[in-house]
């Protein structure tokens, strides 16, 4: 079966050729999410550091204060900003974030998306959501500069009061092999509920320059910046080993196939040699 | 003699921590200069040079806005939006940055109040890092002479 022997061995070379793609992807988002995940470490310090510092001015200025960025905004929508990947192939990441979002959505009000990623943006316009803006093409080690203008959205349609909540749904790192979908509420300040850090300072004696308040409307926003940035940087590494992971799935199918193409490749083309000496013979034998 | 720990961090990175003899910062109200033992202290940060001082050496580092606070007397947390060694900074490219910042002000003088401030901030932070660079700049001098 000379016919069927070349297309089992078409076929095996199709499959080497796809396995060759696949692990090369693999590759490429094993050392991107090394990457995404040492930037996400390199940013924590800081983040404790703020939290700590806004304790230090909560604590000191107790009860007695009021700031607009602390208490749900006057607004009647809710925005929710959702962070995706621009690419596809990385399994089911992109859905689960997707799904998580809507689920939670299902509980709000009038919701205004802001998407981050190109697949979530598709993916929300399609279903009929109110997509104010997308952001796309921020790729692999996004810098802080970059979440500017997304949080600087955020923020501006807060205190004009446009809004009455600001959530983030991103996908949390875990591990190379878990990432869960998470929601994170950036505004109204402190709602998000994150355990108070371990500090211990006399407070009384601080003095503050040039006052809480203001101090505050610098930091608030700033804390929300990193916020934005670290969803960010989650997002990305948890894209990244994903797609490593659904790339090592296929690599490994591609694999399987191949073995048992080859395989039969090996079985037809022993068939092949059988009955040829089985034809040799017996035309042997009707001379003899 | 007692030292002050110092550590610099922006969203991005760790930009370096150790310990100082003092540590002089550009704070809204002036620049100030922590010495050991200082009254506990939160204040915001103009765009500026940071300047660290530990026995006889002295770095420089271009720092946009942000906070700083000192701990406990002896402790300071410089939390600032960037901030860079002056051996990092390039002069060539900063002088081209602040030439655009300058454009770019000149350019929008006209534009809304937002955006005036955000060419400002800007131009602060890239002359923060000129100064911080042409000090470099000279100080390698010194040692060329030397």
């Amino acid at each position: 079966m000379p016919a069927s022997r070349k297309l089992i061995q078409s076929r095996i070379k199709s499959v080497k050729n796809t396995r060759k793609i696949t692990k090369a992807m693999e590759m490429v988002a094993a050392s991107k999410m090394r990457k995404a995940v040492a930037a996400t470490l390199r940013g924590r310090p800081y983040v404790v550091l703020a939290r700590e510092t806004m304790e230090a001015v909560m604590e000191r200025s107790g009860s007695a204060l009021v700031h607009p960025m602390l208490v749900a905004g006057s607004g009647d929508r809710e925005l929710v900003i959702l962070f995706t990947s621009d690419r596809g192939l990385a399994g089911g990441f992109n859905v689960n974030i997707g799904k998580f979002a809507r689920e939670q959505m299902k509980s709000f009000g009038d919701t205004d998306v802001v998407a981050v990623g190109k697949k979530g943006s598709d993916a929300m316009q399609r279903l009929g959501y109110n997509v104010v803006a997308s952001f796309t093409g921020l790729g692999n080690a996004p810098k802080y500069s970059e979440v500017i203008p997304i949080a600087r959205l955020a923020i501006d349609g807060f205190t004009q009061g446009k809004y009455k909540r600001v959530r983030l749904f991103y996908t949390h790192y875990i591990s190379g092999i878990t990432q869960t979908p998470k929601m994170l509420t950036v505004l109204p300040y402190g709602e998000g509920g994150s355990e108070p850090t371990a500090r211990s300072t006399p407070s009384s004696e601080y003095t503050i320059e040039p006052n809480a308040k203001e101090l505050l409307s610098r930091m608030i926003p700033n804390l929300v910046m990193t916020a934005f940035y670290q969803a960010l940087l989650e997002s990305s590494a948890s894209e990244h080993a994903a797609r490593m992971l659904a790339m090592k799935n296929a690599s490994d199918s591609a694999r399987d196939m191949m073995e048992s193409l080859t395989f039969t490749y090996n079985q037809v083309r022993q068939a092949g040699i059988t009955q040829e000496i089985a034809e040799i013979s017996s035309g042997a034998a009707a001379l003899a | 003699m007692s030292k002050l720990h110092y550590q610099i961090v922006t969203p991005e990175r760790v930009v370096q921590e150790g310990e100082a003899d003092s540590v002089s910062v550009m704070t809204n109200m002036g620049e100030i200069t922590v010495l050991p033992h200082h009254v506990p202290l939160l204040s915001l940060m103009k765009a500026g040079e940071l300047t660290i001082r530990n026995g006889g050496n002295t770095e420089y580092f271009a720092s946009s806005t942000g906070m700083f606070e000192v701990r406990d007397g002896s402790s300071i947390v410089v939390l600032a939006d960037t901030a860079e060694r002056s051996d990092e900074l390039e002069l060539d490219a900063i002088t081209a940055a602040k030439q655009r910042a300058e454009d770019g002000l000149a350019a929008i003088k006209n534009g809304t109040a937002t955006d005036f401030a955000d060419a400002t901030a800007h131009l602060e932070r890239e002359m923060a890092r000129y100064r911080v660079a042409m000090k470099k700049g000279k100080s390698k001098q010194h040692r060329a002479e030397a």
